[in-house]
């Protein structure tokens, strides 16, 4: 019983961080049409921010609030110098966020070089839970995963700007004639997608190595659950990510991590095969 | 002081000019219908009125203020609201939220829908409205936004003859009970007729003549165009 209660909440808790990371790049494509390239960095960023941080002496928690505000400036400052001049071209937004992704990673290297780096561990204690111990930290990480879920939900369902998002997501010239900024929707929410980043890369930062590949380690599983899951939605992703992430999970644990990316593969292979648009496909009937 | 004045307007695509030193003033509250051949100019005007196109000499101005280099959201701002030709409706989002997103707030004047006739399909999804409906719908949230200026181009493309009847009462209804300055885009010469209101024929980028009803269809280039008979 322990050891399974331990494995099921394992695998909720790298599902929950890859919701939070989907759900920025799910947004971004949703508003914008954009596949963001340089997401999985836009990780790495808060992940670097909490390290900064610390070494200047400041506590893992005033590196976790100031990361999604770092990256989400960064990302404000992206979508004004690049994104904002190619939106109608797909492929080369594809290409500009790529390029954009190598020179954050060179950035990186230059400014920290390439070896890896740990912060503290915060919450360094561990409650029993079915049995288990279980690390506190884990559970911080869920329960911050499920605060920003719900936040994402109340702000596109519940408030104005989501009103309006749906809007220019639904019709944008539309949305513009009816007095709609569409062009300050594209920044907030691009800001918005990358602060989700940001926020990942804060939270993981104490259980994993901080280096300037560890974004793609979670790009490739993100771009998974949104092509699993469905494009223009936000509870696509979601599902998406919850089975991606149990199966990923899961088979490691069981099996091995080679066995958990050739069944995670060939399991995304078989629903896009099944349901070309996702399990969730809605035409924009959310996002 | 003119509502909407726009004067010595000039819009080139390349080489062809296709608004040629157009004159134009509305006053408060006027109702006015625009005529002209396809490729005439009409709905390059409302792109320009409405900021999707920059001019590219003239002026426009809304309350004498210059609003010729503005963008459609700021332009709308000032409450210059535009209905497409196509209806530019949410299909996915029920009758009521299409009028919320127009509204932008969650909690719109539900009786716009009482106005145009469709109450009882607020929470219907728009998409299965007939086609006749979707147009009254984009009237609807036109009117949520609580325009100053409304530009309708062909409110009645491809409408039966009872929905435009309908449309023309409408249209006549809002006008009188809201005040409403509006400029309309038509080529139905019976919807023009039933309306009973200023018209200008547009000809080559330029508005060449304005008046009622019974003027402009007596001119060789309107009979020519819209009514079937050969000019004199």
């Amino acid at each position: 019983m322990a050891v399974f209660a331990t494995l099921i909440l394992d695998a909720s808790n790298y599902v929950l961080i890859l919701v939070l990371v989907a759900l920025g790049l799910a947004i971004v494509f949703g508003l914008m049409n954009v596949i963001n390239m340089a997401h999985g960095e836009f990780l790495m960023l808060g992940a670097y921010t909490v390290l900064v941080v610390e070494n200047v002496g400041g506590s893992y928690w005033l590196g976790l609030i100031l990361a999604p505000v770092v990256v989400g400036l960064i990302g404000l400052l992206i979508e004004e110098v690049v994104i904002s001049r190619i939106y109608h071209r797909f492929l080369d937004t594809i290409l500009a966020t790529w390029g954009i992704s190598l020179l954050l990673k060179q950035a990186i290297v230059l400014g920290f070089g390439p070896a890896s780096f740990s912060v503290s561990t915060p919450l360094d204690t561990s409650v029993v839970l079915f049995g288990a111990p279980y690390p506190v930290l884990r559970l911080f990480i869920m329960a911050v995963s499920l605060v920003v879920v719900v936040f994402t939900f109340w702000l596109f369902f519940k408030t104005r700007f989501g009103l309006a998002a749906r809007g220019v997501i639904a019709n944008r010239d539309m949305a513009s004639c009816l007095g709609i900024n569409t062009r300050l929707l594209d920044r907030l929410t691009f800001s918005y997608g990358a602060a989700l980043a940001g926020l990942a890369g804060a939270v993981l930062a104490p259980l994993i190595s901080i280096d300037p590949q560890m974004g793609l380690g979670f790009l490739v599983p993100a771009f998974l659950s949104i092509l699993v899951g469905g494009l223009g939605t936000i509870t696509g992703p979601i599902i998406g990510a919850g089975l991606v992430g149990a199966t990923d999970n899961l088979t490691a644990t069981l099996f091995s991590p080679v066995w958990a990316q050739l069944v995670v593969f060939v399991a995304a292979i078989i629903v896009i095969r099944l349901f070309p648009r996702g399990l969730v496909y809605s035409r924009g009937r959310e996002l | 002081m003119a509502f909407l004045e726009i004067r010595a307007l000039i819009k080139n695509f390349g080489a062809l000019m296709v608004i040629d030193n157009l004159d134009l003033v509305l006053e408060p509250g006027e109702l006015l219908c625009i005529i002209g051949p396809n490729g005439c100019g009409k709905t390059t005007l409302f792109n320009l009125i409405c900021g999707e196109l920059r001019p590219d000499g003239g002026d426009i101005r809304f309350e004498e203020q210059d609003i010729s280099l503005l963008k459609p959201f700021a332009v709308a701002q000032h409450g210059i609201v535009r209905k497409f030709q196509v209806p530019a409706i949410y299909e996915e989002l029920s009758v009521s939220e299409n009028l919320a997103v127009a509204a932008k707030t969650r909690n719109p004047d539900l009786s716009i829908l009482g106005e145009i006739g469709l109450l009882e399909r607020a929470k219907d999804q728009a998409g299965i409205l007939s086609h006749g409906e979707k147009q009254w719908l984009e009237i609807g949230m036109v009117l949520a936004t609580s325009p100053r200026l409304v530009l309708l181009d062909e409110p009645t493309a491809g409408m039966t003859r009872s929905e435009t009847a309908r449309t023309v009462a409408l249209i006549s209804q809002i006008h009188r009970e809201r005040q409403l300055s509006m400029i309309m885009i038509e080529h139905d010469m019976r919807f023009v007729e039933a309306l009973n209101c200023d018209v200008a024929v547009m000809m080559e980028g330029q508005i060449i003549s304005r008046g009622s009803y019974d003027k402009v269809s007596k001119l060789d280039v309107v009979r020519e165009a819209y009514l079937g008979a050969a000019p004199a």
